[in-house]
């Protein structure tokens, strides 16, 4: 069976008993999700991609003692998502900052596309700015369209406690963007 | 009239809501113009937020993730038959290294058990039980106990 038609918890399978192009074919199928919720989280590429290496090296190293007790993307994003933690806690301890706030000036604002992609900075560093279980909360939510019951299974939350970061997340941006012209319209 | 809970908005929009429930929550927006209102800044808000888009093109971690998880393969046995095999010698010197020490120590503990001082020398003016004890004739004590003795016995008469 060809390998694009299997489902995750095959090539898991697969992986387990050797087969390197398991691993291979995980990673083109996961590795936009993963990289995207990374850049979201931690706002630079070079992160996000250590961050998705790491992730799908872990996947590998735990395909042996792998068992599907839910969706292999749950799992998945919990291995994201505890990595992006720790990267933020090792900057934290380095003193060193995620926050890489580059507005492009624009010597024609008018154009749409230029509006749109000021916007898009301004929007950035909104998110930035969260708290980061926040920022993780609102990433999963807003832009990979999980539940709140979902996320919560996800990053290992309480429910109640992933619906609070939600509420105060998009209360937070609600504040910083109500200038935004898109905003205010 | 009880209005829509913050995180009820907030999924209704996502349409995370039970199909019952979507139907409760827009029948009591079509009514309520405070949730009315909190709906229409929610979906401005996800409008914005839709703005800041995130392209992932040229930034493939497959070929280095191919090649380190070829590398971890190669490092690290893959299973605990291979743990086994691999660690079988260490274990085997430390087995013996347990077994000589103990022996060592038994045989040691034989000859503690026994007496490894030579036997204790008397002489007829030195009783054996003192010397037995270490106490020379001449302490203070020894003489106490001879003359005690001596009371007893009526050696003294």
């Amino acid at each position: 069976m060809a390998k694009n038609k299997l489902d995750d918890s095959a090539l898991m399978s697969r992986l387990s008993d050797g087969d390197m192009s398991a691993l291979g074919e995980l990673v083109c199928r996961h590795q936009d999700r993963v990289l995207e919720i990374a850049f979201r989280t931690l706002g630079k590429w070079d992160l996000a991609e250590d961050v998705a290496q790491e992730t799908f090296l872990r996947v590998y190293r735990a395909a042996r003692k792998y068992k599907p007790k839910a969706k292999f993307t749950t799992w998945l994003y919990r291995i994201v998502v505890n990595l992006c933690l720790d990267e933020k806690r090792r900057r934290a301890r380095n003193g060193t900052s995620l926050e890489e706030v580059t507005l492009e000036t624009q010597t024609e604002p008018d154009s749409d596309y230029a509006e749109k992609k000021e916007i898009a900075q301004i929007v950035k560093a909104a998110v930035d700015e969260l708290p980061e279980r926040q920022r993780i909360a609102l990433v999963l939510h807003r832009y990979k369209g999980l539940s709140h019951g979902q996320i919560a299974e996800a990053t290992g939350w309480s429910g109640p406690a992933v619906e609070s970061l939600l509420v105060r997340a998009y209360a937070n941006l609600r504040k910083k963007l109500d200038k935004i012209k898109y905003f205010a319209e | 009239m009880e209005h829509i809970t913050d995180i009820e908005l907030i999924e209704y929009l996502a349409g995370n809501l039970t199909e019952s429930r979507t139907v409760e929550v827009r029948e009591h927006i079509a009514a309520c113009p405070q949730c009315s209102q909190r709906i229409e800044q929610m979906q401005k808000l996800s409008g914005t937020l839709e703005l800041w888009e995130v392209d992932t093109a040229g930034h493939d971690v497959a070929e280095r993730v191919a090649a380190l998880a070829e590398q971890t393969g190669q490092d690290q046995p893959s299973s605990t038959r291979e743990l086994l095999i691999r660690f079988t010698p260490q274990i085997v010197r430390i087995a013996a290294s347990i077994l000589i020490a103990v022996g060592l120590g038994h045989k040691l503990g034989e000859y503690s058990v026994e007496g490894s001082k030579p036997p204790v020398k008397s002489s007829p003016k030195k009783p054996e039980y003192l010397a037995a004890l270490g106490l020379e004739w001449s302490s203070g004590l020894a003489k106490l106990v001879l003359e005690d003795h001596s009371a007893d016995t009526g050696g003294g008469q």
